[in-house]
């Protein structure tokens, strides 16, 4: 299984993405939490399908931020595929995002 | 300066203000995507080429057929051209950016009903958006017993955005545009035609008689620019009682030419149904999760030894043929001892079984794909070398072994010399190939990236050279593919589009077709 360790310079790109793409952390942050089964229910659907495959890296227990989630998804990153907005509502892509930064490692 | 990222091209801001305009009207603000941020999603590429040269200028989301012919009427009035997309997963052939940069993007992934799918017939009627994944939810959920066939991004890619490619999967019904059966097309004045028996007031046929009456039509709209589908029909295999997967293993990479001589007799005789697949050493190990960085991090070409030092870890073959038998136990057992009786007589491959090869990968997800079940594991192959590009190269030959066994080492001596590998499989139609080669490169390295398009270009020219084309490209040389087919079908194709579409609103250039 690959190991996926954002380094400080990743989490900087992930900042200068959002800055490219004019958003702040603060208005994610603003957004009412989605329930957690929903973000489950799309991470199980669709994202586990390569990162929990060894294909893509681990993403449970990352201690990551849910805007890293949602930036990565929406850009795509390396040969991840966009997500667009026909294929994720803001609103589900959130709730995956939260969802994914308060798991913990799988045992 | 413009406040738009880009116009479309020869249109000026005014009027793509006046277009924005009425199309939000038609669509609703939010269906309308102009900002750079919301934009940026479909520009993802992963071709040898600057990203710019296939951005687009703007987003449309329609829902219903009749916002489409809404659409193309204020496209022909402000000479908008309009690339459409079904769920825009064509991975290595261009994903959802169009063939030219400042073209509209048509996004038809929010119109995704599975219309209906009758068991009895064995057909569905889908809309643009519907995933694979979709489908086969829907079969498992009401426990119809039907199968699909899909090509290896199936959990998110969609059969109409795939056979109007003319993409191929791997059961019996892997030749996807054969097993298609009544469109729905808007037309670029607006009107919708159906194909088939699709016109014909009061009928039930048409998703199950394909000709209707007079021209057949619905090649035309694959792979071209006359109209956007808006429905698609097509045929679903029952299920068979017994599936049997299995593998045969080859050693060495000059055993290609023996393998499909042995193959073609049982696969045109359809002793072996399904769309058999001879895939290479490399192929197979990236799909298994091997990564290129595991063996080697000096650049190039991978060395033959290493090739063989993985095939002997991985317990791979040189080339690995996977096939399955479809149907009763009693037809199953008897084309079993066939295919075994033919193989042991050929006194080369070892036959693996599903009880032999249990859960391990590749064979599982090579057993998925031939049991129409939705996986991903083949995206492992853009770990290999990693960088995100993958550029399809697929020519197409007769199945003989001498034209398999000419290609393979064709396009291996020019993506060696380029630096790259030969990472391919064979997909064996009834009397054809699809060589499939994944021309794979690190997309974040310019050098790479140039080397890739150097490559990519020089397959075509030498495969040419030889008599040879590829079935689809992307989007990057679909100009250059038109020219090996020949002037005259380039002006047949073009008397079509300006017949059809006179100010040249739909997708100009795709597969090289302008007004």
């Amino acid at each position: 299984m690959t190991i996926f360790n954002p380094t400080t310079a990743l989490r900087a790109a992930c900042t200068a993405m959002l800055l490219t793409l004019g958003l702040s952390a603060s208005v994610y942050a603003a957004g009412s939490a989605a329930p957690d089964d929903k973000g489950r229910h799309f991470y199980e659907k669709v994202c586990s399908r390569c990162h929990e495959t060894g294909i893509g890296p681990v993403l449970l227990g990352r201690d990551l931020p849910p805007i890293f989630f949602t930036t990565m998804a929406r850009l795509g990153r390396g040969a991840m595929p966009a997500f667009r907005i026909s294929d994720v509502d803001d609103e589900t892509l959130q709730a995956v995002a939260e969802y994914l930064s308060k798991t913990k490692v799988k045992p | 300066m413009t406040k738009y990222t880009i116009l479309p091209k020869d249109v000026s801001e005014s009027d793509f203000d006046a277009a924005v305009k009425e199309f939000t009207a038609i669509l609703g603000a939010d269906k309308v995507l102009t900002a750079g941020d919301k934009l940026q999603p479909y520009s993802k590429i992963m071709l040898a080429v600057e990203t710019d040269k296939h951005a687009a200028s703007a987003v449309l989301l329609a829902t219903t057929v009749e916002q489409i012919q809404a659409i193309v009427k204020v496209c022909n009035t402000y000479k908008i051209p309009i690339w459409t997309i079904s769920t825009g997963r064509n991975f290595g052939y261009g994903s959802a950016a169009p063939v030219a940069r400042g073209q509209v993007i048509l996004d038809l992934r929010l119109m995704n009903k599975i219309i209906h799918v009758d068991p009895e017939l064995c057909t569905a009627l889908v809309e643009p958006g519907v995933t694979y994944q979709q489908l086969y939810d829907y079969i498992e959920e009401n426990k119809l017993p039907l199968m699909l066939s899909f090509s290896a991004p199936s959990a998110i890619a969609g059969p109409l955005g795939n056979t109007m490619d003319r993409g191929v999967g791997y059961t019996p019904y892997g030749e996807h545009f054969l097993m298609q059966c009544g469109m729905e097309i808007v037309l670029a004045n607006g009107e919708v035609l159906r194909t088939g028996m699709g016109g014909v007031k009061g009928d039930k046929a048409w998703q199950v008689f394909k000709w209707g009456y007079g021209p057949t039509l619905d090649g035309m709209f694959t792979q071209s620019n006359y109209g956007i589908c808006t429905k698609m029909g097509f045929w679903l295999m029952p299920k068979p009682p017994v599936f049997k997967p299995f593998e045969i293993q080859f050693d060495e990479e000059s055993d290609i030419s023996e393998i499909v001589e042995m193959l073609r007799p049982l696969r045109i005789a359809q002793i072996i149904p399904n769309s058999v697949v001879i895939a290479g050493t490399l192929w197979e190990a990236a799909t298994c999760n091997t990564r290129r960085s595991d063996y080697i991090t000096t650049p190039g070409a991978t060395p033959d030894s290493v090739l063989k030092q993985i095939q002997k870890d991985k317990h791979l073959g040189a080339w690995n043929v996977y096939a399955a038998l479809y149907g009763t136990p009693e037809q199953v057992e008897v084309n079993w001892k066939i295919v075994t009786d033919v193989v042991a007589k050929s006194g080369k491959g070892r036959v693996i079984t599903k009880e032999e090869a249990g859960d391990t990968q590749p064979f599982k997800y090579r057993s998925e794909l031939m049991s129409g079940v939705p996986n991903l594991q083949e995206f492992g192959l853009y770990n290999w070398r990693g960088g995100g590009g993958s550029m399809w190269f697929a020519p197409v030959s007769q199945a003989r072994g001498s034209e398999c066994e000419k290609q393979m080492a064709m396009a291996k001596t020019i993506l060696n010399k380029h630096g790259l590998d030969y990472v391919g499989e064979f997909i064996v139609g009834w009397r054809d190939m699809h060589h499939v080669i994944d021309v794979l490169f690190d997309r974040s390295s310019e050098e790479e990236t140039a080397r890739a398009n150097a490559c990519f270009s020089e397959l075509l020219d030498e495969f040419e050279k030889h008599g040879y084309a590829v079935y689809r490209v992307n989007t990057a040389f679909q100009e250059r593919v038109a020219q090996s087919y020949g002037t005259v079908k380039r002006d047949v194709e073009r008397a079509i589009k300006r017949a059809l579409d006179p100010n040249g609103i739909l997708a100009p250039g795709k597969c090289g077709i302008n007004i």
